[in-house]
């Protein structure tokens, strides 16, 4: 423990090595890593005795600048395991940092290539064509299969005129649809459910004939009761 | 939908409403009116009727 006892002044100097050491490791690293880009995997091998070499140089730096102190040797001795660790992670997050620069640059060369993708001479036309021909098919279509549906002209009550083209009416379990004649384009569509639970439409009225009949029933059915009471004293009585 | 039957008895009418719903105004409101007429559109009368009563039936029988 005694070792480590440090002043101040050996503390300061040792932190300011600390940081001259720091800044030596990310100008080597700097070096470094652009060989690393140009060399072949089998070239690694090299680089690690590099990097032990280079260590081992520091290891004599740090030897030199300790002045051969006991306590500073045991100092850098400490420090040797965690400043390799650290010097590890900081070498794979720079690579990760240039691996995803490379990235970025590639997507973006690839996404400056994509974007102004020449359109071939005559597309637009040729797309005109397919649609037309697209919307020619469903009219044929439609013409074949309006012979289904029920034709009809529609009277407009507000300028009490019927109109000059024809409409087809759909009417099935699904709802009422009014279309166009030419391409079947639905003018009016009425599903079901809004037929029947249409919002204007008025509470039912008491069916006029259950209405008329409810006295009648009334009627018969006091005398069926009353016939049935008499023909059950009638019974008791020819006991 | 409403069931029209005129005084004498000899035209009927299906009339459909169709409603529109503002985004300003959440109330339903009328937009417009269309009828089928038992003497002008017998067919499409008749098939409506036909369409109405047998789904009046089928919920009936649910």
């Amino acid at each position: 423990m005694d070792e480590l006892n440090l002043t101040e002044e050996e503390i300061q100097a040792l932190q300011d090595f600390d940081k001259f050491l720091a800044l030596d490791e990310d100008k080597l690293k700097e070096l470094m890593n652009p060989e690393k880009e140009e060399e072949d995997e089998d070239e690694d091998d090299d680089e690690e005795e590099e990097e032990k070499e280079a260590e081992q140089g520091r290891g004599v730096k740090r030897g030199g600048a300790a002045g051969g102190g006991r306590s500073l040797s045991h100092y850098f001795a400490a420090r040797a395991q965690p400043d390799n660790e650290e010097e590890e992670e900081e070498g794979v997050e720079q690579q990760q940092q240039q691996q995803q620069q490379q990235d970025e640059r590639d997507g973006k060369a690839g996404k400056g290539k994509q974007s102004p993708l020449p359109t071939p001479v005559g597309f637009a036309t040729l797309r005109r064509g397919v649609t037309k021909e697209q919307e020619e098919a469903s009219i044929r279509a439609w013409q074949a299969s309006r012979e289904l549906f029920f034709e009809t002209k529609l009277f407009s009550l507000a300028k009490q005129r019927v109109t000059a083209d024809i409409f087809y009416v759909e009417i099935s379990e699904f709802g009422l649809r009014i279309r166009h004649q030419h391409n079947g384009l639905v003018l009016r569509s009425f599903p079901i459910r809004s037929i029947q639970r249409s919002p204007f439409l008025p509470p039912p009225p008491p069916s006029p004939l259950l209405h008329s009949l409810m006295p009648c029933s009334l009627s018969l059915l006091l005398l069926l009761l009353l016939c049935s009471q008499d023909a059950l004293r009638g019974q008791r009585g020819r006991h | 939908m409403h069931f029209v039957v005129n005084e004498a008895g000899t035209e009927k009418l299906f009339v459909l409403d169709y409603s529109r719903q503002d985004a300003k105004d959440p109330e339903i409101s009328l937009y417009g009116r269309i009828a089928f007429s038992s003497v002008h559109q017998p067919k499409i009368f008749s098939k409506l009727k036909e369409t109405m009563v047998a789904l009046a039936k089928a919920e009936q029988q649910q």
